[in-house]
């Protein structure tokens, strides 16, 4: 640690971080809009300047490292009127449509404009026009009149993914950012090119005219859809009662507040659990008609003696798959599988080939995964856990049987439901708290973001039942 | 003994061939800096005080001491040839007249700081300099200056020739140094600079042609003769591109400290049809302004940066009572907005607000109050940029602005009579 001060008072900070880093974090604001927490420090908008005694012209806050005994000052009419001027600078060129974009809110030239900014406009002269909508990938969108230029999204592709995707045409304040020959950007990371981008300038498709920031709250949970398990953000909206036309999942972010976790996502965990949102069950069905709550318990409790084998889901949580092999193996003793979605492929940033949160664990557990075809005669069947729409013909064995087959699933299932004699509706991922273990054994918590959908039960709800049906001789 | 460096060089009959610059005396120096220590060379060019001949005028023996003691790896010299301040034509003259002598400097210096490559940043349009500095590598290093163990000693060096795409803000160190990395040439952030981390992370030296080209006369004469050529901390000669209202514009060599007035009447032969001088851009366009008032004033770094302007790259352009300031002023707004490479906001956002107040002011639009948005966006510029275009722009068009407000207000006055 070092000690400076921020306008003559004194802060012990962490040695090596930069002046604006220290600023954030004992709470100093300094504003900046190419400044990433993740990205290397470039000094290019130059709206973090603040005055360091002994400097004789400004600094920027982002590529000076702290040394002890520094002094900082952010507050003093140098540091003021360079703000409002470079502020005024940007705002000459930017679009005032404020109210039709989608980064209103969230936008960080309209948080230091109405924090530092100036007060009176001077210039009176047309905008020069530039390109807008511009396809930069399959779900971005590009405004070039908006981009600011900080090359957020360009550093980012630089150093983060390690290609130059990105780069600037032209000169001056003709510069746009481009791909070589207007290709598309075809990366599995492009939805962080959109959460990154301080302003409106890069966009995502199918958010245009979706979402007010204001409007939304961010819950933090993790994602299941790998086994790295990122820090996610899910936003749903506040309740207001004039929101009733947002979905309940608006979007998903990378939640880059974390120390641990990368601060980026892949498209796969930011897109995927949204198209799962709209494919849930909630109804209990007995082979494909509606079937109460009482009359499932019947049906389960009739067949529990009977049942031979059982499928665990490798989207269950810790607790759950303990308490499932419990109960299942330890005292019913039946054949226990897991299954897992199948594995994808994997990449050298962040996507695992495990496509599930917990599989890791069902191996330490020694879980036999099932493998398609092994299972030729299964017999009386329940598959507890989150079995996905698109789950593969693995069940082939389990389809052809002739036992008795349950499907305790929050999804609806795309096979006809009539192979099923019973399908039970549960909460999802999201619906419920637990634990995963990721691929590095590390066991990370995922949160309650909604409440259940109606008509779902628990899983731990069901395994409460079928322990107390078990203990009765 | 002469008291000019360039002068007989450039005037030599084939002197852009290897047989003419032998003729000259060409590469005598070399052969002596070979015998020298590259100690006592350091301690020549510090004596010789000389400063870069590019802008800064920084003293040029202090600049080679930031450099790391070499340590076996890569370390480049690259001179800077990309000559693009408007109205200066100096360095292509060393470059197409005797290119040999930028070799020449090159192979020295690099001896004297144990520099393992070199290169020449070529201003793009310099066309005809690219020949004659190619062939002129080439017959270097047929003679035995350039290549492995040169002149026999242990010393081995080469030079390549890379010609810029273009850009005016490549005449800046670290921009050069990313275009001739093959990247788009924006300027560093610094620090490091060059001399700890320049070409490919490696230190690295960049010094202008003519001040490159001053080496071989400062270890041949010593580095305090070439002192008492200029005047007190500006040591030598200078090559002055004289442009603009004079009947005998050129390049002129002159000592250091030599009268701005004396120039322009004396060498240049006065100003056409006796019209009254109106004012004087003293180095190249970057160096703001002085008035036909502030013009008589030695030609010295020191004397012009305290009276607000700088020697520059020693660019003068003069201009007579029939110019408008405000064509001056709208040409030079209009470069400064063409060349920002757009990288940091004051610089391309200021220069494109510039450009659009000058249009306005230029209409029948056009208002005091343009005006003042004007010196107020160009004060707005400086000292706020990664590099020092910002400062350049910033300090040009406010001195233009503000030394003739008259004449603006008065345009303005009589545009809404």
């Amino acid at each position: 640690m070092v000690e400076i001060t921020f306008n003559g008072h004194p802060y012990s900070v962490e040695e090596g971080s930069t002046v604006l880093a220290a600023a954030q974090r004992v709470g100093v604001p300094i504003p900046y809009f190419c400044n990433h927490p993740l990205l290397k420090p470039a000094g290019l908008c130059r709206m973090c300047l603040v005055e360091i005694r002994g400097f004789p012209k400004l600094q920027t806050a982002c590529t000076t490292t702290v040394k002890e005994g520094m002094e900082v000052l952010t507050e003093t009419e140098s540091v003021k009127q360079a703000r409002r001027e470079i502020l005024e600078f940007h705002f000459a060129q930017h679009p005032l449509d404020c109210p039709e974009c989608d980064q209103a809110g969230a936008c960080l030239l309209q948080e230091w404009l109405y924090r530092f900014g100036f007060t009176r406009r001077r210039f009176y002269f047309q905008r020069d026009r530039k390109e807008k909508l511009v396809p930069l990938g399959e779900n971005l969108l590009l405004d070039r009149e908006r981009c600011i230029l900080c090359l957020r999204c360009l550093r980012f592709c630089d150093e983060v993914l390690g290609h130059h995707l990105l780069a600037v045409t032209e000169r001056g304040s003709r510069s746009c950012i481009a791909t070589a020959g207007e290709r598309r950007l075809e990366t599995l990371y492009n939805g962080n090119l959109a959460q990154i981008c301080p302003v409106g300038a890069i966009l995502e498709k199918d958010m245009k005219a979706r979402v007010r920031n204001w409007l939304v709250q961010s819950r933090p949970t993790g994602c299941p859809l790998c086994s790295r398990g990122c820090a996610l953000l899910v936003d749903t909206p506040k309740e207001y009662p004039y929101l009733a036309h947002y979905p309940r999942l608006v979007r998903v972010q990378a939640d880059s507040r974390g120390e641990e976790r990368s601060g980026f996502i892949c498209d796969i965990g930011r897109y995927s659990l949204k198209s799962l949102e709209e494919n849930r069950l909630s109804k209990i069905l007995q082979r494909g008609g509606e079937i109460d709550e009482a009359r499932m318990k019947e049906v389960l409790k009739e067949k529990l003696a009977a049942l031979e084998t059982v499928v665990l889901s490798s989207w269950l949580s810790l607790e759950e798959i303990d308490r499932a092999l419990l109960l299942f193996r330890d005292r019913l003793q039946l054949r226990i599988f897991s299954w897992g979605r199948g594995d994808g492929d994997g990449d050298t940033l962040l996507v695992r080939k495990e496509r599930n949160p917990n599989g890791t664990y069902l191996r330490q557990r020694s879980v036999k995964p099932l493998v398609d075809g092994e299972l030729s005669d299964p017999g009386n069947t329940l598959l507890f856990g989150d079995f996905f729409p698109d789950y593969p013909l693995f069940a082939e064995g389990i389809v052809r049987s002739g036992g008795f087959k349950a499907l305790i699933t929050p999804y609806r299932p795309s096979l006809k439901g009539e192979i099923f004699d019973l399908v039970v509706p549960v909460c999802s991922f999201l619906e419920k708290e637990g634990s995963y273990m990721d691929f590095q054994e590390k066991q990370w918590r995922a949160s309650k973001v909604f409440e259940p959908v109606e008509g779902t039960l628990r899983e731990g709800e069901i395994l409460s039942f079928l322990d107390g049906e078990g203990e009765q001789p | 003994m002469n008291d000019r460096i360039f002068e007989p060089l450039l005037n030599a009959e084939k002197g852009e061939t290897l047989e003419g610059y032998v003729r000259q005396g060409g590469y005598a120096s070399l052969r002596k800096a070979l015998e020298m220590s590259p100690g006592d060379i350091v301690e020549e060019v510090k004596n010789s005080n000389l400063r870069g001949r590019g802008g800064a005028g920084f003293p040029t023996g202090q600049k080679w001491t930031f450099l790391p003691p070499p340590d076996g790896k890569a370390r480049y010299l690259v001179a800077n040839a990309d000559e693009g301040e408007p109205g200066t034509f100096k360095d292509r003259y060393i470059l197409t007249r005797v290119p040999h002598l930028l070799l020449e400097g090159m192979i020295i210096t690099a001896y004297a700081l144990g520099l393992t490559k070199g290169y020449i940043f070529l201003r793009g349009e310099y066309t005809q300099g690219r020949e004659m500095v190619e062939r002129a590598i080439a017959e270097a290093a047929d003679a035995g200056f350039l290549g492995k163990n040169i002149l026999e000693s242990a010393f081995s060096f080469d030079v390549a020739l890379h010609s810029g795409a273009g850009a005016y803000i490549c005449g800046e160190e670290t921009a050069l140094l990313e275009s001739l990395e093959g990247k788009r040439g924006h300027p560093r952030l610094k620090p490091p600079f060059p001399a700890s981390s320049g070409l490919y992370g490696r230190p690295t030296l960049i010094n202008n042609v003519e001040t490159l080209a001053c080496i071989p006369s400062i270890v041949l004469e010593g580095g305090f003769w070439f002192a008492s050529l200029g005047s007190q901390k500006n040591g030598g000669t200078r090559l002055f591109a004289l442009s603009g209202r004079v009947l005998k514009p050129g390049l002129y060599e002159l000592p250091l400290g030599t009268n701005l007035k004396e120039l322009i009447f004396t060498h240049g032969g006065g100003i056409p049809k006796n019209r009254r001088l109106k004012g004087v851009i003293p180095g190249g366009l970057s160096a703001p302004i002085l008035t036909a008032e502030e013009c008589d004033i030695p030609l010295d770094f020191d004397s012009l940066a305290r009276a607000g302007s700088m020697l520059g790259s020693g660019a003068v352009m003069v201009f007579d009572e029939e110019d408008s300031i405000l064509r001056i002023l709208s040409s030079t707004v209009e470069f400064y907005f063409h060349e920002s490479c757009g990288q940091c906001t004051p610089c391309r956002d200021g220069t494109n607000i510039l450009k659009k107040l000058m249009e306005r002011i230029l209409s029948e639009a056009g208002r005091e109050e343009d005006y003042r948005a004007l010196v107020s966006v160009a004060r707005g510029i400086r000292g706020r940029t990664i590099c020092p275009f910002g400062d350049a722009v910033s300090m040009a068009v406010e001195a233009m602005a503000i030394k003739y407000e008259e004449e603006i207000l008065g345009f303005l006055g009589g545009n809404h009579g």
